[in-house]
């Protein structure tokens, strides 16, 4: 069965070196293309130190790739400023964070109100929007609560709260349940279907095959490339990215 | 709301550091209210200026300082003193032929007390001792008898001139007043000085009593401009030789012990001072022209002005070199304190520019921080300078003493001063610490701007 699903991430050839002092440069990613679809649910997977955070990183615009062109929703961000990067982040991309990286000394509820602050949205709208989202995810109760106050698993809740908080296209998540007991891990990974059931495009790095399993779609990486990718069940919608290199 | 964000923040972390901040604090606030203490003293000498030129207008007098060159001689103490004594300096005013009126009383020695008539006729005044010269330089108006002249001034003679207000009240009419004898009790509160060193000793209040005649009277007039402007808040004084009150007092006068060594003269033109001080030259070259290490000084009081304002400008402008420095190193110190910050926050400016906070968002939380640092020290800092202002007035005398100039710290001594920090004071610090807060706290919030958004989350 295949439907016709316009492209979020469309990665072409991409490279990243680290130059850890000439004249040593290391390649961490050997030329990727891989294209996810809206609405997918993508496992990545790898053992540690093949390259999957690197990915994520391009994926999610805090870092450019050496070479290879990127196509971020059909337009090509791999040059683009950091204005325009960060404004991309903001309002286009969520990530959950294996270490939760909650703001220190700040609320839940500010936590999940800091995206939308960025994104320039009204006192009133912030605090509303981002109740509601504590309240998708089960923390509700504990929107007053600093981070110190919160166990690891009510963290990344708020976390992914504070993902959704610009409704962004993509949601990026490092080994959320990394950190985590797996009756907490469930919890979270319950979250992610229940957000793709929603529409959300997600993709997950784990380290758990079990998790991978639930995904629709597992990319398999070694050594920076692309050794399998259980493929997609989708087609491209027009063919715009296709002709843009 | 960012703004709310920002302060929100930099609270937070103000007081999740309080010792560095207040480390940084201090060094800001010492910085700041020594700029503060500096602009006061800048206001102070313009006040000074302000008053003495419209008090000149009155009566311009020429400075004679025997000993001391204060143009030349800033810092030179003499080895040997150069005094002119009472009598030489009478004779030399009585040989001008009118170019000099009398030297002036300089002296805040007062009677503060009671003078009756009757015991139903009394009156609760201030007798100011002034010289013969007074009513010229007053412009005091007389409506009934007159002045007391210049040798009633130089003996001390019992002799007073009264206000219309207080004649009225203790003899009913002006005319009633001349010739009349009145009685009088009070008190003398003489100022001490150490005739070397200017340094201020104790107050020594004298009793006294006696009886004085009524000169004459004169008109009362409320503005303030007829008295002069050290005794115009003691409504209507009551004028007499200072000579008088040093005889009833029985004071030694602490200048003229071994003879005067700085005389006030008081010339007949205030508007055009040459001849007047070409006969002062003269007759100081006349007594110690032969000494070759003779130096003295001739100057009327606007120049004088101008020479004070030169040498406390050296001593302003030492102050300002240092509390620039103070400045600077306060500014050194917040840009540590904000580099370690930054440093620190490290991670959270990563977890920021992964959820969309731009360079400019980041730049701005810590240059708020920083601005907000000053701000704080500088509330404190103003709080400081006032309190300095008030110690620093409470020991003028001791600061005037540390001006390289012996006959200006007598003219500085012998000047109401105040030292309050104006609101231009205060505008200009605050100006001054937000300035440092920003140019010293751009170079850490650059840096953390500029952090490359995966480096800084992978920060540990
Ligand atoms: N900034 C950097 N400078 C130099 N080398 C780097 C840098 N970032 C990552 N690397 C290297 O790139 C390789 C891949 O790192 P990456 O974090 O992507 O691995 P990973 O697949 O996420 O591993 P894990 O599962 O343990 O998280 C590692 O060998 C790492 O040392
Ligand atoms: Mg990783």
């Amino acid at each position: 069965m295949t439907n016709e699903k316009k492209v979020v991430v469309d990665l072409q050839g991409i490279i990243k070196r680290f130059y850890i002092g000439q004249p040593n440069e290391l390649q961490i990613l050997n030329g990727m293309d891989i294209k996810v679809h809206e609405g997918e649910f993508v496992a990545i997977v790898g053992e540690s130190g093949s390259g999957k955070s690197t990915l994520m990183n391009i994926i999610g615009a805090l870092d450019r790739p050496t070479e290879g062109s990127y196509f971020f929703n059909g337009e090509d961000i791999s040059k683009l400023s950091d204005k325009k990067l960060s404004n991309i982040r903001n309002k286009q991309i969520g990530f959950v964070f294996q270490n939760f990286n909650l703001i220190p000394r700040t609320s839940a509820l500010k936590n999940v109100e800091i995206p939308m602050m960025y994104a320039g949205k009204g006192r009133k709208e912030r605090n509303t929007r981002a109740k509601e989202l504590l309240e998708i995810v089960g923390m509700a109760e504990r929107y007053d609560h600093n981070p110190n106050e919160l166990s690891g698993g009510q963290k990344q809740r708020v976390a992914i709260a504070r993902a959704m908080a610009n409704d962004p296209a993509l949601i990026l998540a490092d080994e959320p349940t990394g950190a985590l007991d797996t009756k907490t891990g469930r919890i979270v990974m319950d979250i992610f279907h229940k957000l793709h059931k929603s529409g959300k495009t997600i993709i997950l790095i784990t380290h758990s095959p079990e998790l991978a399993k639930e995904t629709e779609r597992i990319i398999t990486i070694s050594d920076g490339s692309v050794v399998s990718d259980t493929g997609t069940n989708v087609q491209d919608a027009g063919g715009e990215n296709n002709d843009a290199v | 709301m960012m703004l709310f964000e920002n302060l929100r923040q930099a609270y937070n972390s103000l007081v999740l550091n309080k010792k560095r901040t207040i480390l940084t604090m201090i060094g800001i606030i010492i910085g700041l209210s020594s700029v503060l203490l500096i602009v006061s003293v800048g206001d102070v000498i313009s006040n000074i200026a302000e008053k003495y030129l419209i008090n000149a207008t009155g009566g311009n007098t020429i400075y004679f300082i025997s000993g001391i060159d204060v143009d030349s001689d800033i810092d030179h103490k003499p080895e040997r003193r150069y005094p002119f004594t009472e009598d030489e300096i009478y004779d030399f005013i009585d040989s001008t032929n009118g170019e000099i009126l009398d030297i002036s009383s300089n002296s805040s020695v007062n009677v503060s007390g009671n003078f009756m008539l009757d015991d139903k006729h009394k009156s609760n005044v201030a007798m100011q001792g002034v010289t013969s010269s007074y009513e010229v330089t007053s412009k005091m108006r007389l409506t009934n008898g007159r002045f007391f002249n210049r040798n009633e001034s130089r003996y001390g003679k019992p002799v007073i001139v009264i206000s219309d207000i207080a004649a009225k009240a203790l003899f009913g009419s002006s005319a009633d007043a001349v010739g009349k004898v009145l009685d009088f009790q009070g008190q003398v509160s003489v100022p001490q000085y150490d005739p070397e060193t200017y340094m201020p000793l104790d107050d020594v209040v004298i009793k006294v009593s006696g009886n004085v005649v009524v000169l004459g009277v004169y008109e009362y007039i409320s503005d303030g401009k007829s008295a002069d402007i050290r005794t115009d808040d003691m409504e209507t004084a009551v004028y007499c030789p200072s000579q008088f009150i040093n005889d009833i007092a029985d004071l030694e006068e602490s200048s003229s012990v071994n003879g005067f060594n700085i005389v006030q003269f008081v010339p007949a033109d205030p508007t055009d001072t040459t001849t007047a001080q070409d006969m002062i030259r003269n007759f100081a070259l006349e007594k110690y022209g032969s000494d070759e290490d003779y130096r003295f000084t001739v100057k009327d009081q606007m120049a004088m002005l101008s020479t004070i304002t030169g040498a406390v400008s050296i001593i302003t402008v030492a102050f300002i070199v240092i509390s620039a420095i103070s400045l600077l190193v306060g500014g050194i110190v917040l840009m540590n304190t904000m580099l370690v910050t930054v440093t620190e926050r490290t991670k959270e400016i990563g977890i920021k520019k992964a959820l969309g906070a731009r360079n400019s968002t980041i730049r701005a939380q810590f240059l708020f921080e920083s601005a907000l640092i000053c701000l704080i020290s500088c509330a404190v800092g103003v709080f400081l300078g006032m309190f300095f202002g008030m110690i620093i007035e409470s020991n003028l005398d001791r600061i005037i003493s540390l001006v390289p100039n012996e006959g200006i710290q007598y003219f500085l001594l012998n000047s109401d001063i105040h030292v309050t920090p104006s609101l231009n004071a205060i505008i200009i610090s605050t100006t001054f610490s937000l300035a440092v807060g920003l140019i010293f706290g751009l170079y850490p919030a650059n840096k953390g701007a500029k952090m490359q958004p995966v480096e800084a989350l992978r920060y540990e």
